[in-house]
């Protein structure tokens, strides 16, 4: 009887943990439809290629999106610093003068470090203002979404065009049939994927955003922890940002605007909760690759573009709900387990 | 699964030549010693010189009122507050103030009232929060880990795999594995800070069982609660605190229950059952085959101005049928029927309309505005009393709780106060006025007085006797079988979503309540009790 219980307690277990695997039988379900519907157009590989290069950008952001969830708080100064990272990279190229100073063309070794070290400032100043004197992230990096945008317009004005070709290869590279950004992507989704679920300082932000002052007695250094996190968040905006804009040829004040919060949809979706203590890099790139699949399939299918945020939409909705009625049921499975439980110890004791 | 074995059962049960006298108490060696510490809050004195020692292998009892400074000197012990004078000292060695890690590292283990585990992690993983065992490039090394966790599990006596999520676990489990991770910590001085609160008595045996094993292997235990009867069962001694003074130690042998309260509250309690010459007429409520995922099959009916308690073990489904009356859960099955008619209710105000209260177990999550004014709090169910023309009449408000206040004896600086700034048994007040103001037909308050200091208690128990005196049915749920003898006119017990048994107080004794809780029927209880 309990080895039966056991069972469906682990099959509800793998229900709710397990959001990346149900999105990737739906992701392989919703292919598989559109390739029989409009075979060649769909199932092709420039098709597939292309996917996945839109979604890179995202793809990156949602990464580290999922360890602010995951830790209970959230970044909405991502785009802003993807803008900035792309902005900065491209001034240092092409040569310029801003707050006076004049900027001679860089290589492109330095252009991209500067690039990075511009949007890790701005992910450091989130998390000193998070952790440190204790605002609440999302009034937070609100904030610094509007400082480190207005910096990047003021910086990447509204174009910065013709960047060298020296720094265009880097995304503009077909390696094997993919372009290289798809490949950066996959690096840095699999490396902060394991990182995540395997690594003991990773794994702090869990305890941190599942109880926070628990985390603090069980000795964890919450406010450090908080800080390298919206840091990293600023180094992977600031990468993609990099990546994008060598992709594009130009850089501007506002690449991408409003992906945070696709970003912020996709990791919910992937399984993520606004409460925090739970979520993965699995479920988070699933989630986008979910989210990018059906817009583009809306988008093969002829489907009116305007359908498109209304479609995404729905699925946020339908999302947290399917979480609620799992949680329930789990809760209630729990509640049949306890009495059970009582009651063995109960004869034992008596016994 | 925990050992009761006869060894452990001898080594621990205490015979009354063998029990701990005075003069033995004073041989002990101390592990642990109080002295003068002081701890000053804007205008209150918390702590005012408090010295008393813990001696190895000790269950050292903690008692007073809300407020008489228990939680304030258990935070400096634990690092997380200074005190303005004093010092403590840990197997010889003074403790260091303010640091929580020190105080950690030097073996005091703090097990929370308020549960510290993350439910989507691993019991493994949170018995070593942040302190995961690791294999090369810090990487958690999940086999040692839970190799660890299962032997650190073993010690606090459960059988459980500790992969599994903490979220699929039970209360009491969860609080052993908050134990197990203090011990993880090579915890000397374990602080239990109201263990018992939400766990059934029967888990509080199993808990109990824990604590003398543990105190066997030379781990001391500081036990703060507010359920004085555990204290005879599980403590060596106990050290009275009273507004931040300390009123002494007793050995527990050498003293009665009764004494102890005199020394908390520094007057006589009467916890008896109050007969109030109250006669069965007027049935208001017949509930008849009510059924949910929760229960089944439960019957019962109210009278009017009657006190029915119901009992049972935490999951017995006592606050699920309220819930269910009060129409904030569904049901599937059943008739109810209120004053002669049939009724369902889908939704709580439905019930409120009809005349119906419920006070929450929980006042903190579901009770209480916390960051509301007490006026606000208590006018929240009875807002278009106060409400002219779309507008709340504040004047009327302030002038009908200032009533309410006074009345309940509720200790508040302001009207304006924000509720969190209340003790425990204050906030059940204010709790308490709002269903008062309401003037509801049928209450139903469920633990009454949890978290609440003695004092309090009995005011508490004073006012739902007179709310029943002035015709107000009452149903009143708990876990603490003597608050129900001491409350009911009639005691209905739950076990396992079923109702097995219902008592009138003068047959109503706690022994045969524990045993209708426990699901054993009366005859067969008689039957075992027999051959004891």
């Amino acid at each position: 009887m309990s080895s039966s219980r056991r069972f469906s307690d682990s099959l509800v277990n793998a229900l709710i943990n397990t959001r990346a695997l149900s999105l990737l039988v739906l992701i392989a379900l919703l292919a598989f439809v559109m390739s029989v519907a409009f075979g060649g157009i769909f199932f092709s590989w420039s098709n597939l290629s292309g996917i996945m290069l839109n979604l890179v950008s995202e793809a990156i952001l949602a990464v580290g999106m999922m360890y602010l969830i995951v830790s209970g708080v959230i970044d909405l100064s991502i785009g802003a610093s993807l803008a900035l990272g792309g902005a900065i990279a491209g001034i240092c190229l092409k040569g310029s003068v801003i707050f006076g100073i004049t900027i001679n063309p860089q290589p492109v070794p330095i252009a991209v470090l500067w690039g990075l070290v511009a949007s890790c400032i701005g992910g450091l100043l989130n998390g000193l203002l998070v952790a440190r004197v204790g605002v609440n992230s999302l009034i937070a990096t609100l904030a610094m979404s509007k400082i480190i945008g207005g910096a990047a317009l003021y910086i990447g004005g509204s174009e910065i065009a013709n960047l060298p070709e020296s720094f265009t290869v880097l995304s503009q590279t077909k390696v094997l049939g993919f372009f290289m950004p798809v490949y950066d992507m996959a690096a840095i989704v699999i490396v902060a994927g394991i990182l995540l679920a395997k690594m003991r300082y990773f794994r702090r932000f869990y305890f941190i955003g599942g109880n926070i002052r628990s985390a603090r007695l069980s000795g964890i250094n919450v406010t450090g922890t908080l800080t390298v996190m919206f840091t990293i968040m600023g180094l992977l905006a600031g990468l993609a940002g990099i990546i994008f804009a060598a992709r594009m040829g130009n850089a501007s004040g506002n690449t991408l605007p409003n992906i945070e919060l696709n970003v912020i949809t996709a990791a919910i979706i992937g399984g993520g909760s606004l409460s925090g203590g739970k979520g993965n890099v699995a479920g988070a790139f699933m989630g986008v690759i979910f989210i990018n699949l059906i817009k583009t399939s809306m988008v093969i299918a002829g489907i009116d573009i305007y359908w498109q945020p209304i479609i995404v939409g729905a699925i946020l909705i339908g999302a947290v709900v399917i979480d609620i009625v799992l949680q329930e049921r789990y809760r209630a499975s729990i509640n049949l387990r306890k009495l059970q439980s009582v009651r063995r110890r109960t004869l034992g004791h008596q016994a | 699964m925990i050992e009761t074995g006869p060894p452990s059962e001898e080594r621990f049960l205490r015979p009354a030549g063998l029990s701990l006298d005075r003069r033995q108490a004073e041989e002990m060696e101390k592990i642990l010693e109080f002295k003068g510490i002081v701890k000053q809050f804007p205008g209150v004195r918390a702590l005012d010189g408090i010295s008393f020692d813990v001696a190895r292998g000790e269950v050292h009892g903690l008692v007073g009122e809300n407020g008489a400074g228990k939680s304030t000197l258990m935070h400096i012990l634990a690092g997380v507050c200074l005190p303005e004078a004093g010092s403590i000292v840990l197997e010889g060695r003074e403790i260091r103030f303010g640091d929580e890690l020190a105080a950690q590292s030097s073996g005091i283990g703090m097990v929370f009232q308020e549960r510290s585990l993350v439910g989507s992690l691993s019991i493994a993983e949170n018995i070593f929060a942040g302190r995961q065992p690791v294999t090369f490039l810090n990487w958690v090394d999940r086999r040692t880990m839970n190799a660890r966790a299962r032997e650190l599990l073993g010690r606090v006596g459960l059988d459980l795999d500790p992969s599994a999520m903490v979220s699929t676990i039970s209360a009491i489990e969860q609080q052993l594995v908050e134990i197990a991770k203090a011990l993880s910590l090579n915890a000397r001085v374990l602080i239990l800070d109201e263990p018992t609160a939400t766990i059934t008595e029967i888990e509080t045996q199993i808990l109990f069982d824990l604590i003398r094993d543990l105190k066997g292997k030379g781990i001391s235990i500081i036990y703060i609660s507010h359920r004085l009867e555990e204290l005879s069962s599980i403590c060596d001694r106990v050290s009275v605190l009273k507004d931040g003074v300390y009123q002494g130690t007793r050995v527990m042998t050498d003293v009665t229950l009764d004494e102890i309260i005199t020394l908390m509250v520094g007057r006589k309690i009467l916890n008896v059952y109050d007969d109030r010459g109250w006669k069965r007429s007027g049935r208001i409520l017949e509930v008849r085959d009510l059924s949910s995922t929760a229960f089944s099959g439960v019957s019962f009916d109210l009278w009017k101005g009657e006190i029915l308690g119901i009992a049972g073990l935490a999951g017995a489904g006592r606050t699920e049928i309220a819930l269910a009356l009060f129409g904030a859960d569904p049901y599937a099955k059943g008739e109810v029927t209120l004053r002669g008619e049939r009724v369902h209710f889908r939704q709580p105000q439905d019930a409120i309309n009809a005349g119906l209260g419920y006070l929450t177990e929980d006042r903190k999550a579901a009770g209480l505005f916390l960051e509301l004014p007490v006026v606000q709090n208590i006018i929240s169910a009875n807002l278009q009393e106060f409400t002219t023309n779309g507008l709340v009449n504040d004047r009327k408000a302030n002038r009908k709780c200032e009533g309410f206040v006074s009345h309940l004896r509720i200790n508040t600086p302001s009207l304006r106060q924000h509720v969190m700034n209340l003790s425990g048994g204050n906030q059940q007040k204010v709790l308490l006025a709002r269903w008062l103001m309401k003037n509801s037909e049928i209450l139903i308050i469920d633990e009454p007085t949890r978290g609440v200091d003695v004092g309090a208690k009995n005011e508490i128990y004073e006012f739902i006797r007179q709310m029943a005196r002035d015709g107000t049915s009452i149903i009143v749920i708990s876990s603490e079988l003597p608050e129900l003898l001491i409350l009911s006119d009639r005691i209905m017990v739950m076990s396992q979503g079923r109702k097995t048994g219902e008592l009138s107080h003068e047959d109503a004794t706690e022994e045969k309540l524990m045993h209708l809780c426990a699901g054993i029927a009366l005859e067969a209880a008689a039957g075992q009790g027999g051959t004891r």
